[in-house]
């Protein structure tokens, strides 16, 4: 089912409900792969992505969608993963201040009980850039060329964001070997 | 032992992640926050127009417009809308109190993000700033809430149950209730004042006991850190009641970390957001990192911002705070493509 979104239709809000439906798990799911086991962080994500669909309708081709709500959920996830990992030191140092014992929110009940995947788990060990753009790479097969174009960084960036990632994997004892495959080669495109 | 295919196992764990899906309540939930989000915008339904309608139709024409309103309207439940019901439900609405006699509804408040399941007899009703629950028991899914955003409320016998999202199921009786929390956090705050934090697993009781002796009280936040005491009528072990983690303090980002950002900000070539973040933090890091940072201030506004004056002026700075320091070659050189002036282009490094 793709109809176009660009319509003065009265129906119109009920197509963008249409279109929720059809989507909101693709979203969540991509949301998921980086939130640590944290639901309510995958759904701020949904949210977020179909309010902004919401605001640029009037922009959205049908056939673009699938892409349009991909770039945005990636995009959304890197930037709250890079203020989160100052946010998340900043927690800890406070809690160390206080002697409290270790963090143990129901969030981080949450990460422990959802991330028991162990590869999911790993991924979810790295720092929140280096999260997205492995995940980017790794599951998506972008190349660290377009991984650059989604996010707006430059590739070098990337790139050192990719090395960084999987070197920490690698220490972890995972198997990283076909790394070296994709290192600047075109990618399998975007699921 | 050799070592695990990392990609191969990602790529196994994230299809089974996509066949789980998204679960209908929480999706439900999240549908009715965006529509409160949107909702706020101009124009989310298009009004019917009535404009153009001639003075002597208006009457006919409105009760033709209510009718169609009113069938088209989401089926509701007083100021709740239903978004599932089984066949043999039967309920109904008096003043505001919502009484579900048989059958199981699914309701949502999409003003709070609330979505309610009631498969028993129970009674509730909407209230400013949530729900109350008046009788029976219901599961809650409140769809989650950001940080500083107000709770969703439900209100009890004795108190109120405030939710930032998360998952549990009240039971109110005539005397008393409990509520079981099944994910997230809530915070129970009595009506005499007391507030209870749980965690997933615990469930509440309320009337609450009578207040404790102040250094066994189990009201919440705490002034210090966590002398673990009891929570009342908690069960499940220590529910240990105590703040939610602090949020952001005025303690400075690490320095490996702030120049990740700014490596970032400079892959960007967002060079003005990353003199901004450098300038904060210099005067908060230690002697070694601020020298480090300031030179890259220096850097960002000597090469890629291109503001002589205020590169020159900065490198003076440094200069004078830092002396020579490591990178006294560096700064030479830079005050000298910048042709800085009056400054300490030439002097001897460490000079003030």
């Amino acid at each position: 089912m793709t109809r176009p979104l660009r319509s003065d239709a009265p129906a119109l809000t009920e197509r963008f409900e249409e279109l929720y439906q059809q989507y909101a798990g693709q979203v969540f799911a991509w949301a998921s792969r980086y939130a640590g086991g944290r639901s309510g962080w995958a759904q701020d994500i949904v949210h977020d992505v179909f309010v902004r669909a919401w605001k640029h309708r009037h922009e959205l081709r049908d056939a673009d969608v699938k892409a349009w709500l991909f770039r945005v959920t990636q995009n959304r996830a890197f930037s709250l993963l890079s203020r989160e990992r100052t946010a998340g030191r900043l927690r800890q140092a406070v809690q160390l201040l206080w002697h409290a014992e270790p963090p143990r929110t129901p969030e981080d009940a949450l990460v422990t009980q959802r991330s028991a995947s162990a590869a999911t788990a790993a991924l979810q060990s790295l720092p929140g850039q280096e999260r997205v753009v492995l995940g980017l790479k790794i599951l998506d097969g972008l190349s660290q060329r377009e991984i650059a174009t989604l996010l707006s960084l430059s590739e070098g960036y990337v790139s050192k964001l990719v090395a960084r990632g999987t070197a920490r994997l690698a220490a972890a004892g995972w198997s990283m070997d076909r790394d070296d495959r994709d290192r600047s080669g075109g990618g399998r495109g975007t699921s | 032992m050799t070592a695990r295919d990392f990609e191969a196992e990602l790529r196994r764990e994230e299809v089974a992640r996509q066949a789980e899906g998204l679960p209908d309540g929480v999706r439900r939930a999240i549908w009715a926050r965006i529509e409160g989000t949107i909702g706020a915008g101009a124009g989310r339904r298009p009004r019917r127009a009535v404009v153009l309608v001639p003075v002597l139709a208006v009457g006919g024409l409105a009760a033709v417009i209510l009718l169609v309103a009113g069938l088209r309207a989401p089926a509701r439940l007083g100021e709740l809308e239903v978004v599932r019901r089984s066949r043999d439900l039967r309920a109904r609405v008096e003043s505001g109190l919502i009484q579900v006699e048989r059958g199981a509804v699914t309701l949502v408040d999409s003003t709070s993000g609330m979505t309610i399941e009631a498969d028993e007899p129970a009674a509730l009703r909407r209230e400013s700033g949530g729900v109350r629950v008046v009788r029976g028991r219901l599961d809650f899914v409140v769809a989650h809430r950001r940080t500083g955003a107000p709770p969703a409320t439900v209100f009890v016998s004795h108190g109120a149950i405030e939710v930032m999202g998360t998952a549990f199921t009240v039971l109110q009786g005539t005397a008393g209730g409990e509520v079981r929390l099944r994910e997230g956090i809530i915070r129970f705050r009595g009506s005499e004042g007391a507030v209870v934090w749980l965690h997933p697993g615990e469930s509440l009781s309320w009337p609450l006991p009578a207040p404790a002796p102040p250094e066994n009280s189990t009201a919440v936040p705490p002034p210090a850190p966590a002398p673990a005491a009891p929570a009342p009528r908690t069960t499940r072990g220590a529910p240990s009641p105590s703040r939610p983690p602090p949020e952001a303090a005025a303690t400075p980002r690490s320095a490996e970390e702030l120049l990740d950002h700014i490596e970032e900000l400079r892959s960007r070539h967002e060079y003005a957001a990353a003199a901004r973040a450098l300038r904060q933090a210099i005067a908060l890091q230690p002697p070694p990192t601020s020298e480090r940072l300031s030179f890259e201030l220096g850097s960002l506004l000597t090469h890629q911002l291109r503001d002589p004056p205020r590169a020159c002026a900065h490198w003076r700075r440094h200069q004078r705070q830092f002396g020579g320091g490591r990178y006294r070659d560096e700064v030479t050189r830079a005050q000298q493509a910048l042709g800085c002036t009056g400054g300490s282009a030439n002097r001897a490094p460490g000079t003030p």
